[in-house]
């Protein structure tokens, strides 16, 4: 099957931004973007579908890069990548993130923009002491007073019920759903399905006046 | 082009289910339709049942690890519910 390598996708997608001096593929793990203001993006791929803290460091002691592409679609990122890469200073993430990240004036901070809104929603609530992100997908949220909640946000247009049943398979718990996308519907065969697992499912308006209140 | 590989290959699965007797649907839509390199091949995939799904999530397994798909999950029952076809202008691939 004739096909483009992640590399070659990003130098066919970016040949004609304009905020690109150059782009060259060093190897076959190597990627350098030359921003027009002169600031050089390194790229390294990986293809895990389950990232956790040695899997990052493994990958960052080959090549020290600005950026981790992840060539399969979604993988699990656990919170102690999350919390490493920034400590570091250094992203993880996938096709669409690296076109954001060339598209901005620096490599790093850089956040997905369903994550940015989400956190800075959360860390801006008044009722809220402290935001952790528990992987890339679920915050626990800690309250003045009040129980920690762990929120887990699904992004979908339209969320059904198997988005709901794939997240609770495979993420541990969470006391909600987010619809973190603000467009689109919840089917009915979801939302039944959440209520007869006794949690919620909320769209974000619903969730800041939910972190007033008790939980239970 | 890309979408015509990944549509064979989506097709071919397609017809491994029509001798299996299932009813599952397999649309394309999103920016894959009219841009030449898209970050994503959004697709979505309508079912009747659960034992349908996990079949057809395990079929569809290495294309997944060969393109960056965004696969969309909804039961007939959803499909209309959402007009979720019309909305999006999907395309039927099988």
């Amino acid at each position: 099957m004739a096909r483009k390598t992640p590399f070659e996708w990003i130098e066919e997608t970016l040949k004609e931004d304009r905020h690109i001096d150059s782009i060259n593929i060093i190897n076959e793990n190597l990627l350098h973007i030359r921003k027009d203001n002169g600031i050089l993006l390194r790229i390294t791929k990986s293809s895990l579908n389950r990232y956790f803290l040695n899997d990052i460091k493994e990958i960052l002691k080959e090549n020290d890069v600005d950026f981790i592409l992840h060539t399969s679609k979604e993988p699990f990122v656990d919170g102690s990548v999350i919390e490493y890469l920034d400590s570091k200073k250094k992203v993880l993430g996938g096709f669409g993130d690296v076109i954001r990240v060339v598209n901005q004036e620096h490599n790093w901070p850089y956040l997905p923009p369903d994550v940015k809104f989400i956190k800075r929603g959360l860390e801006q609530h008044t009722k809220v002491s402290n935001v952790r992100r528990l992987d890339h997908k679920r915050y626990e949220i800690t309250r003045y007073g009040l129980e920690t909640v762990v929120v887990i946000a699904l992004n979908d247009y339209d969320l059904g019920i198997e988005s709901i049943r794939s997240a609770a398979e495979e993420f541990d718990s969470f006391d909600a759903v987010l619809k973190s996308n603000p467009n689109g519907s919840i089917t009915t065969s979801a939302i039944e399905h959440v209520n007869s697992r006794n949690i919620k499912v909320l769209k974000w308006g619903e969730l800041m006046g939910k972190l007033n209140l008790k939980w239970k | 082009m890309e979408i015509e590989t990944v549509s064979q290959e989506l097709k071919k699965i397609g017809n491994s289910f029509l001798t299996e007797n299932n009813n599952i649907e397999c649309y394309i839509f999103g920016s894959a339709l009219y841009k030449n390199c898209p970050n994503d091949f959004d697709i979505l995939i309508i079912y009747d049942n659960v034992e349908q799904l996990k079949l057809i999530k395990s079929k569809i397994k290495h294309i997944i690890n060969l393109f960056p798909l965004h696969l969309n999950y909804f039961t007939f029952l959803e499909e209309k519910e959402l007009n979720f076809i019309k909305q999006q202008n999907a395309t039927r691939i099988f």
